[in-house]
């Protein structure tokens, strides 16, 4: 049996502080519409089929 | 039941039981009452005599730090215990059947009892030696076979925590508390 | 019934050396080693006499005979010490009593400290595809070995003495460790639990040696920290995902058309499309400029300008598009679809302007169409994925150091389960 304490762990603590923070950084950016990284300037296809015909 | 006073002198040691001590077994109280000191080539221990509230007798073995409670029981003594000579060249390991139950042997040897005080439910003769066959059952069970000059005694038993028998009245032990 | 008068414990002189032998647990214990000259006793009857004698110097021990500890909440004597040897190195162990209780034993292996206890019920070990299974635990094979008693001083409750052979089996379920000892007929099992440290610290005032490897029942501090993080784990994704789905749920994804802008039609100035109409009170909204270009390129450059307050959101993206034929057969690159996220947009009306840079396949502006539209009110997955991310960044590294730790406990031991294996 280990003597650390449960729930009092300040790794623990620290642990659950830091996905609040997480979840709250999603909430407020999904609400807002709000993207780190908006501007891919293209999208690469990759491939060899075209859009030719249109 | 005999009250033997002390018979011979019971051998000095650091037990914390005594005449007197109270204590339970499987939710029955009983009274530590006699106590028999055996002894037997590389070892002794004591058998300490309890009785019951419903009047009736246990032995509490207590050995090498363990305690084993166990009862007369004649059922097992009659039913398929081999025979002394059988019974003295026993190894360790072999199975025998106790009261119905499984049983492997354990240890075999020659005891004697070397003092006693109290009251004992039987009768010992000082000195005479006892062939004794030690066993273990599954789980915590425990019996010995006493293969006496005039008869055959089997008792059964378990093993018993000490915690767990809730003594009182215990002997004091010079450098330990009353509790552990 | 009479009370008697507190025990004591007993003194008596070695038969051998005369040295003064302290007996802590007399009638518990059968015989003691002297600890001066190591010659054995017999004390379990009144009259004391020689088992065997030697001529032994002192050794040193680390705990002393009559030192007293407090493990596990309950006080223990050391009455009793011996080391035995096995290929692996040698080891101490101390036996423990207190008359209240029993024997126990403290083990000592180098840095290594562990408390332990001969187990009764020997019936409640069963054996499993891995090892065995033992109070609702299930332990893996470690090691096995043979261990040899090299010195033994004071009580013990059986006649040791020096080259006692035992023949032993380790099972790990960390921080326990099973035991199995066999010396001729006899099987002896025993628990053992790893103490940490501090433990044996608080307990016996000694300092333990620094630890410079793992022990094969040393519990892992990732794995302890791990499962008492995972409930935590498990909720923060549960709510990152409902967070997420509550956005997918609620996303308009409208798509409105903004019109077809020519590049070479424009003369190098710009176009000015909309207005159109934001309704979400703030949202990410994707620009797509689709068109079938042929062995062109165009860079195109957008703003969202809000009617009424100016506002500008700039951003840009691209199309090309090149094909051919060459000995290989046809090849084809590029993409005829370019699209750009614009977040963070507030309601409102906005005009689109559009200005671009272009080359066809002789170099001047193309001629292509190009189809602009918005798809207002996407649900961003970015906000998402970070938050995962973050939330799955600590658990990752325990993880790994609950790998490496491993992998440095099953190392020492021939059942290693991180190589491939030649039996078992």
């Amino acid at each position: 049996m280990s003597p650390l304490g449960q729930g009092l762990n300040p790794k623990i603590i620290l642990y659950i502080a830091t996905c609040c923070l997480a979840l709250g950084y999603l909430g407020v950016a999904n609400a807002r519409g709000f993207v780190p990284f908006a501007s891919p300037t293209s999208k690469y296809s990759g491939t060899t089929a075209g859009h030719f015909h249109k | 039941m005999e009250s033997v006073g002390r018979v011979a002198a019971v051998p000095d040691d650091f037990s914390p039981l005594q005449l007197g001590v109270t204590g339970q077994f499987a939710d029955r109280h009983f009274n530590i009452v006699g106590r028999l000191a055996k002894v037997w080539e590389e070892g002794s221990w004591n058998e300490w005599c309890v009785m019951f509230d419903d009047q009736r007798f246990g032995w509490l073995g207590e050995a090498q730090g363990d305690l084993v409670m166990t009862f007369d029981t004649p059922s097992a003594a009659q039913g398929g215990v081999p025979h002394k000579d059988q019974a003295a060249l026993a190894e360790p390991g072999t199975n025998w059947r106790l009261d119905g139950k499984p049983f492997t042997v354990t240890d075999v040897k020659q005891v004697s009892c070397q003092g006693a005080e109290g009251e004992l439910a039987e009768v010992f003769a000082p000195g005479e030696e006892v062939l004794c066959v030690d066993l273990k059952g599954s789980g915590l069970e425990f019996a010995t076979v006493e293969y006496r000059r005039a008869s055959v005694k089997a008792y059964v038993g378990r093993f018993v925590e000490f915690a767990d028998c809730r003594f009182a009245n215990l002997r004091q032990l010079d450098g330990w508390g009353a509790k552990a | 019934m009479p009370n008697e008068k507190t025990a004591a414990t007993k003194s008596i002189n070695c038969l051998a050396c005369g040295a003064p032998i302290t007996l802590r647990a007399l009638g518990a214990s059968v015989m003691v080693a002297c600890p001066s000259c190591g010659t054995q006793i017999d004390v379990s009857k009144p009259e004391i006499q020689v088992i065997k004698k030697y001529n032994a110097t002192a050794r040193e021990f680390d705990l002393a005979l009559g030192s007293r500890g407090v493990l596990r909440g309950k006080p223990f004597e050391i009455i009793g010490a011996m080391v035995r040897s096995s290929e692996d190195g040698s080891w101490t162990e101390y036996l423990l009593f207190n008359p209240l209780i029993g024997f126990r034993w403290l083990v000592q292996d180098r840095s290594h400290w562990s408390f332990a206890q001969t187990i009764k019920d020997i019936s409640a070990i069963k054996p499993n595809y891995l090892g065995l299974h033992y109070d609702n635990r299930d332990f893996r094979k470690y090691a096995v070995g043979n261990a040899v008693v090299e010195s033994v001083i004071g009580e013990f409750y059986w006649r040791v003495k020096v080259g006692d052979k035992a023949e032993t089996i380790d099972y790990i379920a960390p921080p326990w460790l099973l035991s199995r000892e066999k010396t001729g007929a006899e099987l002896i099992w025993s628990l053992l639990v790893y103490l940490d440290p501090a433990e044996i610290q608080a307990a016996f005032k000694i300092q333990p040696q620094p630890r410079d490897d793992v022990a094969a029942h040393q519990p892992c501090a990732a794995t302890e920290t791990l499962s008492s993080l995972k409930r935590y784990i498990w909720a923060a994704l549960g709510l990152a995902l409902l967070l997420q789905m509550a956005t997918v749920i609620t996303a308009r994804n409208q798509q409105i058309p903004i019109g077809i802008y020519t590049p070479s039609a424009s003369h190098g100035q710009e176009a000015v499309f909309g207005p159109v109409h934001l309704d979400a009170t703030h949202s990410l909204n994707e620009l797509t400029a689709a068109t079938s270009l042929s062995n062109s390129w165009v860079d195109l450059d957008y703003a969202l300008v809000r009617k009424g307050t100016g506002e500008s959101y700039e951003f840009s993206n691209s199309v090309e598009f090149y094909s051919g034929v060459d000995s290989d057969g046809a090849w084809s690159e590029g993409s005829n679809l370019g699209s750009s996220l614009v977040p963070a947009i507030p309601a409102g009306d906005y005009d689109v302007v559009v200005d671009s840079a272009s080359g066809d396949a002789h170099g001047a502006p193309s001629q292509t169409p190009i189809q602009l539209s918005l798809t207002h009110n996407v649900a961003p997955w970015q906000n998402f994925w970070i938050a995962c991310a973050v939330i799955l960044i600590y658990p990752v590294f325990l993880i790994y150091r609950r790998f490496v730790f491993e992998r440095e406990r099953w190392s020492d031991s021939a059942f290693n389960p991180y190589h491939t294996k030649k039996e078992e």
